[in-house]
């Protein structure tokens, strides 16, 4: 996920001088919440919605899925999906109609008891990447502080200067999606709006033969807030020059009660996947 | 209506003063012409004596005559003197020092009982002869890691910029040095305060009863002066430490007409980075802070002097030829003190400050600054033995340059738009002395504060609640056209009476304003945080405090004692909703909100003045609450550095005139953190789930440190060369206090785990040499 720069460099001077000890440190546990992770997109794979539960703080067993629930995608042509639970997997409930570019979705979860609904998100296009290349990092022939040399990926893309634009970065290697938060980045063009974006992906270095794909999508203002918090909290090592933690709220709210929201975020994007032999 | 009523007050004692004669000039130290502040002259025959002010200017009504005056100052040997009084007078004394600590010194009643007597309520000052024996983190002397062993000041934590006065956020302290406001006050990320004690004289915190010619922040005044020049002999000073050295030159340039001081103060932990190997391309590393402090004291002629003082600062972070990052603060003063006559003292000041950094990388350039010029006039009168009258103008022009993004890599270069205001303040105090028991201190300020263009203005479906959801246009102000006014009034009043001879009960009442904001998200503040000031949207800040205190000395003033408890009541407090992105946010609006807040407390402070062992102990009990409609649904919540127990004890055994053994215990609450209640999963993420803002605490702080000075005793008669070592213990019993805790996944069992943060893990020795000639 992304990190500031300049909180990088806080964090830098101050590892000099500071410790972490792991401690006992009890917390109260908060009653269950139905999560939500999933999107309406153009890409048939991508397009789904899964329901599960949170746990307490310390449990690490295996997620509760939420299942039996009645989940509605609508559109603003006024059009809706009811959506039908996979009996082979449960909490999981696949979205047949494919996203179109430009056009806003809503997701409507209704419980025994309550009923979740988000705002309508509109689908953005995800600009495509200019070119993905292996490459071996130098910068003037001389040693980069804190990386080391060795093949790294390289892309580009142009970020659309009539649009503001959220996006998601994610890597996979052989086919698999990397879990950790380092391979998980969000951005925004505030500064950097239509001009072409180079980057070192990940400015992780690969080994020979390993099959890199990156995956970029866009995303809402919401969408981007959200995982853009998410990442700061996950990414948090307790530095005074952090935000302090917060609650995150999803974007389904229950329509009777304020106070009382689903966990996670519903999405809406358009996914691209683009692919690298690292030779 | 209430500014007649003050008038009322003082216009009878003016009819009745008309047969008086005034003894007036400046106190001064005898040693190197130091004016001495707050330093109090006493005339038996007429019973009454007065202070002086902060340019060491006094002046005393009395009846013509003969008066037996007794002027005294801590740390000064007393001096008696007998003066025919038939007319007006001038009179600059000067006091001896009286050695050595305050051992033997002949101290008056009168200088001893000021906590008792005066109209000051919340009033701690410093000396920095006791500020440099406390121990010190790397053998630092810090005037600001001082005060928050005072009680009322805290902290969020070791490491932290700034102070926390009675519940205020930090940029609710005025801080000046020399009448210049200081922006940030801390070098080293806030391990060290900016304030170099070689060239303090004087520091002075306000945390209540805050008179009338102060303005512009909520919670505190810190007063910080500089030290005036040695006018007698050249002088030198300075000390070689662990972490920096320090060396300071003063003297006269006239003989007790003209005299300056430059002092100078750097790290050196970056000197070793050449030493790197090459191939870790650390060797063009940059790593250190440096101040530089210069004043200049001209006497041009018995009613006129000038003074210049200029301070500059500056924090260096350079990693190789790939970042870059670098920020500080610049001053400069220029006063000039006129005497009218001998009830009439006017200051004027022309006050440049300004606070900037700079983060460069190889993609970009990133530049903010705040600019400030300030102009006071300041008369103080003293009407007549009962009454002294405080009044002026004050004026300051903001220039605000949030952010500029240039040699910009990825696009053009960028700015957020600068932001234009004006403040401004026209106040009236006067202190008066009702009879033998009851004091007086009531003043108004009138304070407005205009915001003016160019800049760009967002426009919102609901003007109430500006958010990025109901964001509609930006419309641009043109240059010179306003964009908001806001001002009011701003009522000061303390009184005092006296029970006894050595105990009294004070109650104090102040108004604040401020219309300048820190705009900061973070736990403690960072260098790139960044200031913004009153607009359509963002409204001042308003607080009222009231304090009810009982001071009491004890065995012929070795020991005072003081309780004071207070409440404030804040409106207008800005607070940021959960997941504010403030870095380069064009519409600071959308990412604030304002609520309520409440602080309220109590304070207890016993000190030990005099003898072989000094010190004191403070507890304060105090909460800080907060309400934000948007923020926890609108339920009360604790601030970020609510810490409702502090407990500080300091001491300082000096059994001879060679060996002074400190040491300082801290206590406090820990302070409030937000804690997780569940996690879930989410794209193969584990994401904790936290509860309502700061539901939760850190453990308790606690620390002790100690420290001994050895002073070699003089080995020749006239010796000019004085040196001494300082050994200091930091953290002595090597406590791990947490600065936080936060949470993670362990790689290898895959569970969730508690992690505590220490600012230091261990003690930290460390050495200084001081000296002086």
């Amino acid at each position: 996920m992304k990190m500031n720069p300049i909180i990088f460099l806080f964090a830098l001077a101050f590892s000099l001088v500071s410790c972490q000890d792991v401690v006992q440190f009890q917390v109260e546990e908060l009653d269950p919440k139905i999560v939500v992770e999933g999107q309406v997109s153009n890409n048939p794979q991508d397009n789904f919605i899964r329901l599960t539960y949170n746990q307490d703080f310390y449990d690490s067993g295996a997620v509760k899925p939420a299942a039996g629930l009645m989940v509605t995608v609508f559109d603003d042509l006024g059009n809706s999906e009811v959506l039908v639970e996979t009996p082979a997997q449960s909490g999981f409930y696949p979205i047949k109609t494919l996203g179109v570019i430009g056009r806003s979705y809503s997701l409507s979860i209704k419980t025994a008891t309550n009923e979740y609904r988000s705002e309508f998100q509109k689908l953005m296009p995800k600009a495509p990447l200019n070119y993905l290349f292996q490459h071996e990092y130098t910068v003037n022939n001389r040693p980069i502080p804190f990386i080391p040399p060795g093949q790294y990926a390289l892309f580009g893309y142009t970020d659309d200067a009539t649009t503001k634009d959220y996006s998601l970065f994610r890597l996979a290697i052989n086919d698999t999606l990397l879990k950790d938060l380092n391979f998980f980045t969000v951005i925004e063009d505030r500064f950097i709006n239509g001009s072409t974006v180079d980057s070192i992906a990940f400015g992780k270095r690969f080994k020979p033969g390993e099959k890199v794909t990156i995956e970029h999508r866009s995303l809402s203002k919401g969408a981007y807030d959200f995982l853009n918090q998410v990442g700061a909290q996950l990414g948090s090592a307790g530095s005074p020059f952090e935000v302090p933690p917060g609650p995150i709220r999803g974007n389904l709210r229950n329509v009777a009660d304020k106070e009382d929201y689903c966990l996670g975020w519903f999405g809406v994007c358009e996914v691209r996947r683009d692919t690298l032999l690292i030779r | 209506m209430k500014l007649i009523f003050c008038l009322l007050l003082i216009i009878p004692s003016v009819l009745f003063a008309q047969n008086k004669v005034t003894i007036s000039g400046y106190l001064k130290d005898a040693s190197n012409g130091e004016a001495l502040i707050g330093a109090s002259v006493y005339s038996d025959e007429a019973k009454s004596g007065t202070a002086s002010n902060t340019f060491g200017f006094y002046s005393l009504s009395v009846q013509p005559g003969t008066h037996h005056l007794t002027v005294s100052y801590i740390g000064y040997e007393t001096q008696k003197l007998v003066l025919q009084v038939v007319a007006n007078r001038t009179q600059t004394i000067q006091l001896q020092p009286s050695g050595v600590g305050m051992k033997g010194a002949d101290i008056t009643a009168q200088a001893e009982k000021r906590n008792v007597l005066s109209t000051e309520m919340g009033v701690q000052r410093l000396d920095m002869k006791d500020v440099k024996k406390i121990p010190a983190l790397l053998g630092e002397v810090d005037v600001v890691r001082t005060i928050q062993l005072l009680p009322g000041v805290s902290t969020v934590g070791e490491g932290a910029t700034g102070f926390n006065v009675r519940g205020g956020n930090i940029d609710q302290n005025l801080i000046l040095l020399d009448d210049a406001p200081i922006y940030s006050s801390s070098h080293l990320f806030g391990f060290f305060s900016i304030f170099n004690p070689d060239a303090v004289k004087e520091t002075k915190l306000m945390k209540g009863g805050i008179p009338a010619n102060y303005g512009g922040r909520l919670s505190s005044v810190l007063d910080v002066r500089q030290k005036d020049g040695n006018n007698k002999k050249f002088a030198a000073s300075g000390g070689i430490g662990s972490i920096t050295s320090r060396l300071t030159l003063e003297g006269p340039i006239i003989k007790d007409k003209a005299s300056f001081l430059i002092s100078g103060r750097r790290s050196y932990a970056d000197l070793f980075f050449p030493l790197a190997p090459a191939s870790s391309g650390l060797r063009g590393t940059i790593f250190n802070f440096y101040d530089l402090n210069a004043k200049l004291n001209i006497t041009l002629s018995e009613k006129d002097r000038l003074y210049f003082s200029a301070y500059k600062g500056q924090d260096n972070f350079k990693l190789a030829d790939f970042v870059e990052f670098n920020w500080g603060n610049t001053t400069s003063t220029l006063r000039w003190n006129h005497v009218y006559n001998s009830r009439l003292f006017c200051n004027t000041s022309l006050i440049y400050s300004k606070y900037d950094y700079l983060l460069g990388t190889d993609f970009f350039k990133w530049t903010s600054a705040i600019n400030n010029t300030h102009l006071k006039h300041d008369y103080t009168l003293s009407l007549n033995q009962k009454n002294t009258l405080s009044f002026g103008v004050q004026g300051t022009y903001y220039n605000l340059d949030p952010g500029r993004v240039t040699e910009n890599r990825f696009g053009p270069d960028q700015a957020l738009q600068r932001k234009y205001g004006y403040e401004h303040a026209v106040y009236i105090n006067n202190e008066q002395k009702v009879n033998a028991r009851l004091s007086l201190n009531y003043g108004l300020r009138a304070s407005g504060f205009a915001t003016v263009g160019r800049r760009f203005e967002g426009q919102y479906s609901n003007p109430n609640l500006p958010t990025e959801d109901n964001f509609l246009r930006q419309d641009t102000i043109p240059k010179g056209d306003l964009v908001s006014y806001y001002g009011g009034l701003e009522p000061r009043f303390s009184a005092t009476y006296l029970l006894t001879d050595v105990s009294s009960i004070k109650i104090g009442y102040n108004r604040m304003k401020q219309y300048i904001h820190l705009v900061s998200n973070t736990t403690a503040a960072v260098p790139t945080d960044i200031y913004t000031i009153t607009d359509r949207y963002i409204k001042p800040t308003n607080a009222d405090q009231l304090a009810l205190g009982y001071f009491q000395n004890f065995e012929n003033n070795l020991y005072e004692f003081s309780v004071e408890g207070f409440y404030k009541k804040y409106t207008n407090l800005i607070d940021f909703v959960d997941g504010a992105s403030l870095i380069g946010q064009q519409y600071l609006e959308t990412q604030l909100r304002a609520g309520i807040g409440k602080s309220y407390g109590m304070e207890v402070y016993l000190r030990k003045t005099k003898g072989t062992f000094t010190g004191w102990m403070s507890y304060t009990y105090s909460r800080t609450l907060r309400q934000v409609e948007s923020i926890n649904f609108g339920r009360w919540y604790s601030s970020n550095y609510d810490k409702p127990h502090n407990f500080a004890l300091v001491g300082t055994y000096s059994p001879s005139k060679k060996w002074d053994f400190s040491a300082v215990f801290n206590y406090s609450t820990g302070r409030p953190v937000t804690l997780p209640n569940g996690v879930y999963s989410y794209y193969d993420l584990r994401i904790p789930v936290y509860g309502y803002r700061n539901n939760g605490r850190i453990p308790d702080y606690h620390r002790l440190d100690l420290s001994v000075t050895y002073t070699p005793k003089a080995l020749k008669e006239n010796q000019k060369y004085f040196s001494s070592w300082n050994l200091s213990v930091y953290n002595s019993y090597n406590r791990r206090n947490a600065y936080s805790i936060f949470f993670r996944v362990n790689e290898d069992t895959g569970k969730t785990e508690a992690v505590r943060l220490s600012i230091f893990g261990s003690f930290i020795p460390s050495i200084t040499y001081n000296f002086n000639f």
